[in-house]
Parts: structure tokens; sequence; C-alpha cells
């Protein structure tokens, strides 16, 4: 019994990772730059409103089983509409994403950008991800700065 | 006559099989995602990458099958720049496991062995700079 149980903790706390876009740019390569290799992820959590519903019915009696339906019925109105993953509440999670490869990579030659969006899910939350990876090429003399970008 | 049902009901078991396994290994595809970059002129030298993870019973705990994408794209085009890249990402789902795979198609323009000398002098060059490829 406590093996199945720690079986099914362990099955819960590992997330699920689901994959809903990926985007590769262009990708230069030129022998007088370094490619310097960076990643930026941005993550947001995200709420299943139907599972976090049933789970609120297992403790509650009949009443608060119709209330917390009607509950859920209409924060989903809300949320309609197309979607990858889990409705988050911060809409503007991902803005700084650009601000963050220029922090990565200061002489602003970046290249090789992949673009992904994943959800890590566990019960009730998930993890509403934004990783960006590419490369900072930086110049093999070592004279790399902002003016020349 | 007994016989006769028995061989006939033997053929069928056959067919249902046969017919269960050729579902069974003969996926659904459908695609996710899909993006294009600015498509070159000269398209003589395409480059591709394919990544791929099989999923059981939906039971998948990262996407680090994807990282490795870019690295390979770019070891095929050492000294230049890849570009007309289609990402495609797909799955293809079978009974009860699904194959998640990501292909990257695009082209390969190389530099020239002169310019790239060139450019290498002169510390002003960006490497954006793409003139004259050569292909």
């Amino acid at each position: 019994m406590r093996k199945i149980t720690l079986a099914a903790l362990a099955l819960l706390l590992s997330a699920c990772a689901q994959l809903h876009h990926v985007q590769i740019g262009e990708i230069e390569s030129h022998p007088a730059y370094v490619a310097k290799p960076f990643d930026i992820k941005i993550s947001e959590t995200g709420v299943n409103v139907g599972e976090a519903k049933e789970i609120a019915k297992a403790f509650l009696d009949e009443k608060g089983q119709e209330r917390a339906e009607a509950i859920a019925g209409i924060i989903g109105l809300f949320q309609m509409g197309p979607r990858t993953g889990n409705p988050v509440y911060v809409k503007g999670y991902a803005k700084n994403l650009i601000q963050l490869i220029y922090e990565k990579c200061p002489s602003g030659r970046v290249t090789g950008l992949m673009s992904i969006r994943e959800t890590r899910k566990y019960p009730v939350v998930s993890g509403e991800i934004v990783k960006v990876t590419g490369y900072c090429l930086m110049r093999r003399d070592g004279k790399d700065g902002k003016d020349d970008v | 006559m007994e016989k006769m049902g028995r061989t006939m009901f033997k053929n069928g078991l056959k067919l249902s099989l046969a017919a269960a396994l050729i579902i069974g290994f003969s996926g659904c595809a459908s695609l996710n995602s899909v993006s294009l970059t600015s498509v070159p002129a000269h398209r003589t030298h395409p480059v591709k990458t394919e990544r791929s993870k099989w999923i059981v019973l939906g039971l998948n705990f990262d996407n680090d099958f994807v990282d490795d994408a870019v690295e390979d794209l770019k070891r095929q085009c050492p000294n230049g720049r890849v570009t007309g890249i289609l990402t495609k990402d797909e799955v293809i789902a079978y009974v009860l496991f699904w194959k998640r795979r990501v292909t990257a198609t695009g082209y390969c323009l190389a530099r020239s062995a002169g310019q790239s000398a060139k450019s290498s002098r002169k510390s002003a060059s960006e490497p954006h700079d793409f003139g004259s490829e050569v292909h």
C-alpha cells in the first residue's frame, strides 16, 4: 500500500510536459565570431478550473457541489477561446523577453534563436513556460561593444 | 462441416488480428505548429534536422529532445547562414502511444573562402555580411 501511495505521489509531483510550439530562427556562423549559447525561461502559473472544481466537489456537500459547478461555469465563460495550456492571471508575463535577450547578449548579435512554448502540468496548476535558446556572437579578438551593433 | 466452420473461424481470427495490427501501427498524424523564416533565392544546399520522442500513455516529463536541433543545423553549415527554415512540430498517434516529431529544414548559404578570410581580417565586418553567397 505504501509503495502504491509513493508511486502515486511521485507520479503526481513529477510534472507532465506538453509541447505547444517550436520555432527556429536563422542561424549564422562566422569564423571571426564565437557563438556563446544562452537560454531564457519565463514561467507563469496556470490554473485548471475544471480540475479545481472536481477536487472541491470531493470535499463538499451536495449544495456546495452545485455552487462549485456554478462558479466554475461562470469562470469558464471568461476563459473561452483558443489558447495553449491553462489560463494565467498575469497577461504580460512574457513581454520582457526581448529585454532579457539583450541582457544575455549585450552586443545584440543574436542568432539561432529557438523559441519553445510548453506546459508543465501538475494537479490543478501548471507552469506555462516560454523558453528561448540561442547564440550570442562574440568577436574572437575581444573587441566586442554595443557601438558596432 | 465442423472442420470447415473451425477453419472459417481461424481465418476470421487471423483477418481480425491483421486488421488490428494495421490499425495499431498506422499512425494518425496531426500538425501542431509550423513556422518559416525568409526563403533565399539560391536554394542549392538544403540542410535538415529531425528530433523525435516516443511518448507512452501520455507520460512525458520533458521536451529536451528539441534542444539540440539548432546545434545540428549549425553543424551542417559551419561557415555560413542557415535561412529559409521551416519548422514543423507534429504528432503521430498510435494506439496508447505516440511520437512527437520536430523537423526543421532550411538552406545553407555558405561563404566563399576568400570572403571568409577577408572578413576575418577586417575587424569592422559583421556576421550578417553575406554579400556574395557561394553555393
